[in-house]
C-alpha cells in the first residue's frame, strides 16, 4: 500500500514510479484523508497517472472517493496528439451537473406555502426511476436539443436567453446526435424533464452566510435569508447508455491488455472512435443542459403560481461535474490546448478567462457545490490558483463515504425525515428507502471539503446555503 | 426483503458508490435469474414485483454473448433498457441458455408491470464488467455470478 507524502496542510503527493507517466496529487486534509485511505482512491489516481499522454499531475479533489476507473473527484489533462479520452474518466452520468437559481424572495415569504410549493414541484418534476417527463418530446425534438443544447429549449419557450449566458459552455458542447445509438435515444425520450434518483435532487434553500459581499452581489446573492433553488441532475438513461456503448466499442477496438485497470478503457483523442465518443458525449451533455432548462421552466411557473411572479428568478450559473473539455492551460511553462477530464469535479476558472460569462469575468466563474441532503451547499468563485495547480478545477460535492447497502442496514428513512424535520427542512421523496441511501451520514463533511478548497485557493468561499425543502428521487 | 438486502438467492457487499452482489443457482439459468432479481431489488421492493398481479405484462428478451460474462452483462443491460425506455419492471418467468457455434444465447420471458405501478428508490445507471464473473463450484455443484452495477 502506497502512502502519499504530505507536502503541506492540504496537499499530498505520490511521486512518479513504476508505470506512472506523471506524479499524482491529492488535495485533502487529515480529517478527509482517513476515509480516502480506506478505499481504492490512491490506486485509481496512480492508474490514471499511467495513462498515455497525460500531462502535469493526475489530481484528486478534496471530495475524492473510489469510482469506476477514475476516482470520483479525479482530474487529468491529456496532450492533444498523444493523449486519450476515456469514458470511465468522464463517468456514466455524462454532464451530471448543478444549476443554481436566485430569487428576490425572502425565506419567510416562501415558508408560508412551502408544503404546497414542494408538492407542486414534485408533481411537475418527476423523480425516481421509471417516470416520464410531464411534457413529452418527440425523437426529432430530442435530436434537435442534443444538437443545439439548452438554446433549443429556450427557442421552444422554456426559458430566457440570459439563462444560457449563465451556463457553462453556454449550454452547448460540440456534438453529433446521429452517432447516438437507438438504444440511448429510446432511453432518453421519456426522461427529458425528469430529475432521476440517487444523489440527484432539487433543493429549496436560503442564503445562510455571505463570505465575500462584492462577489456575492455580482452573482445576484444579496443577503442572508434570500431564497435560492438548486437543481442537481444529469443526462439520465441516455448518458448512461452512451457511456456503456462507448466503453464496449473501445474494448472491442483497443482491448485492455496494456491498461492497469480494465475500467480505464480509452481511445486516442485523435482516433475516429475517440472523436465519435466526444461527439456522443457532447450530445448527452446537451441533453443534460436541456433537462435542467426544462426543470427551470417548471420551477419558475410554480413560483409564479404560488407567489405571484417569476420575473425575479434568474440563473446564477450551471456547472458540469462529469465532462471532458478542450481548454488552454499552462503546461511546463507553455500555454497549450489539452483535453481535461473532470469526473466528479467542477471547473474553477479565475477572473479574465474568456470562458467565464462577461457579467462575471472581472470576478471569476461561479462554482456551485451541493452538500448532501440536509447539509449546507456552497457558492465559490474560480481562481487563478486553480488554473495553475488543478487545471482550473475544484471539488463537486460532499463525496460518498458509505455504501448504499450499509445505509440500508444501519439507517431508517423515516428517522432521517424526522431528523431533517427537526432542523425545519421539509422532504418530499419518491421513496423512504431512497432517503436512507442518501442520508447525510453516508457523505463526507461538506464544510471540511470547502475548507480545503478555500485553503488551497482552488475555489474560494462566496456564500453558504442551507436547505428549506428537498425533492428527492 | 430484509434490511441488508440479502437472501439465499443473492447477497450484497459494501461498495462505496456502486452496488456489488453475488447470485447463486443450481443451474446457470437459476443463477442468471437470481442476478436479475438482485438488480431489481436495488430499485424496487422485490416482494412487490414478484407478487404483482394487477396489470401484468410480459416481455421477451433475447441476448447473446461470446462468453458467459458478456451474456450476463448483455442480459442485465437489456433489463435496464426495458426499465428506462419502456418503463417496464419485471422478473424472469422462463429462461433458457444455450451454447451453439461458440456463442451463448439467452432467451427469457419476463413478467412484470409498468414502473408507475410500483414504488421505486434509487436507480441503476449501468452494468459494469468490474469484478464480474460466472463460476461453477464443482464441490457444491452450484453456480455463482458476481456483478457490480453503477448507481
Amino acid at each position: 500500500m502506497v502512502e502519499p507524502t504530505k507536502i503541506n496542510e492540504f496537499t499530498w503527493k505520490i511521486e512518479k514510479h513504476g508505470q506512472m507517466n506523471v506524479p499524482a496529487v491529492i488535495y485533502s486534509s487529515d480529517a478527509l484523508m482517513s476515509k480516502v485511505r480506506s478505499d481504492k482512491t490512491f490506486n485509481q489516481i496512480m492508474n490514471v497517472a499511467c495513462l498515455k499522454g497525460i500531462v502535469g499531475n493526475a489530481i484528486a479533489m478534496p471530495d475524492c472517493h473510489e469510482g469506476y476507473g477514475f476516482p470520483i473527484g479525479g482530474v487529468a489533462a491529456f496532450d492533444m496528439d498523444e493523449g486519450i479520452i476515456s469514458p470511465g474518466g468522464i463517468g456514466y452520468d455524462i454532464n451530471c451537473s448543478v444549476r443554481l437559481l436566485r430569487t428576490d424572495y425572502n425565506f419567510d415569504e416562501i415558508l408560508k406555502h412551502r408544503t404546497e410549493l414542494l408538492n407542486e414541484l414534485f408533481k411537475k418534476i418527476p423523480v425516481g426511476t421509471g417516470r416520464k417527463g410531464v411534457i413529452q418530446f418527440s425523437k426529432q425534438q430530442l435530436l434537435e436539443t442534443m444538437n443545439h443544447g439548452a438554446k433549443y429549449m429556450i427557442e421552444q419557450g422554456y426559458g430566457k436567453i440570459e439563462d444560457i449566458d449563465r451556463t457553462e459552455e453556454n449550454g452547448r458542447l460540440d456534438s453529433d446526435p446521429t452517432v447516438i445509438s437507438e438504444k440511448a435515444l429510446l432511453r432518453g425520450v421519456p426522461q427529458l424533464g425528469t430529475l432521476g434518483s440517487g444523489n440527484h435532487f432539487l433543493e429549496l434553500q436560503k442564503v445562510d452566510r455571505i463570505y465575500d459581499e462584492k462577489i456575492a452581489k455580482a452573482f445576484g446573492i444579496t443577503h442572508p435569508g434570500q431564497v435560492v433553488v438548486m437543481i442537481h441532475c444529469g443526462s439520465r438513461g441516455l448518458g448512461h447508455q452512451v457511456a456503456s456503448d462507448y466503453i464496449m466499442k473501445m474494448e472491442e477496438k483497443y482491448g485492455h491488455a496494456d491498461l492497469p485497470d480494465r475500467e480505464l478503457i480509452n481511445a486516442p483523442i485523435n482516433s475516429d472512435l475517440g472523436q465519435e465518443y466526444l461527439k456522443a458525449m457532447g450530445a448527452a451533455a446537451n441533453f443534460a443542459f436541456s433537462n435542467k432548462q426544462l426543470i427551470t421552466y417548471h420551477v419558475r411557473n410554480i413560483f409564479e403560481k404560488l407567489y405571484g411572479s417569476q420575473d425575479n428568478i434568474d440563473v446564477v450559473y450551471d456547472v458540469c461535474h462529469n465532462i471532458g473539455k478542450f481548454e488552454k492551460h499552462i503546461v511546463d511553462g507553455e500555454s497549450r490546448k489539452v483535453c481535461v477530464h473532470r469526473k466528479g469535479a467542477t471547473r474553477s476558472f479565475g477572473p479574465g478567462r474568456v470562458e467565464v460569462p462577461e457579467i462575471y469575468r472581472d470576478y471569476g466563474q461561479p462554482i456551485i457545490i451541493p452538500g448532501s441532503m440536509g447539509t449546507a451547499s456552497y457558492v465559490l468563485v474560480g481562481t487563478k490558483k486553480a488554473e495553475e495547480v488543478s487545471f482550473g478545477s475544484t471539488a463537486h460535492g460532499a463525496g460518498r463515504v458509505g455504501s448504499r447497502s450499509e445505509a440500508l442496514r444501519t439507517l431508517k428513512g423515516q428517522d432521517i425525515i424526522d431528523q431533517l424535520k427537526n432542523m425545519n427542512i421539509e422532504v418530499k421523496a419518491g421513496s423512504i428507502k431512497g432517503i436512507a441511501e442518501e442520508a447525510p451520514q453516508m457523505y463526507k463533511d461538506i464544510d471540511e471539503v470547502i475548507r480545503v478548497s478555500h485553503g488551497i485557493g482552488i475555489g474560494n468561499m462566496v456564500a453558504r446555503l442551507v436547505p428549506l425543502g428537498v425533492i428527492k428521487g | 426483503m430484509d434490511e441488508n438486502q440479502s437472501t439465499d438467492k443473492y447477497k450484497f457487499f459494501d461498495k462505496t458508490a456502486d452496488a456489488k452482489f453475488q447470485a447463486y443457482g443450481n443451474t446457470l439459468e437459476e443463477a442468471f435469474k437470481n442476478a436479475q432479481e438482485a438488480m431489481i431489488s436495488i430499485i424496487y421492493n422485490i416482494e412487490e414485483v414478484l407478487d404483482y398481479e394487477f396489470d401484468e405484462q410480459e416481455r421477451d428478451v433475447i441476448v447473446e454473448g461470446t462468453n458467459l460474462e458478456t451474456l450476463l452483462y448483455n442480459f442485465l443491460e437489456e433489463v435496464i433498457f426495458l426499465m428506462s425506455a419502456e418503463l417496464f419492471v419485471g422478473v424472469v418467468k422462463k429462461i433458457q441458455i444455450i451454447h451453439v457455434d461458440e456463442m451463448y444465447k439467452l432467451k427469457a420471458i419476463m413478467e412484470g408491470t409498468q414502473a408507475i405501478n410500483l414504488e421505486g428508490h434509487g436507480e441503476v445507471k449501468a452494468v459494469t464488467y468490474n469484478e464480474m464473473y460466472v463460476k461453477f463450484d464443482e464441490e457444491k455443484g452450484k453456480y455463482t455470478v458476481q456483478v457490480v452495477v453503477d448507481l
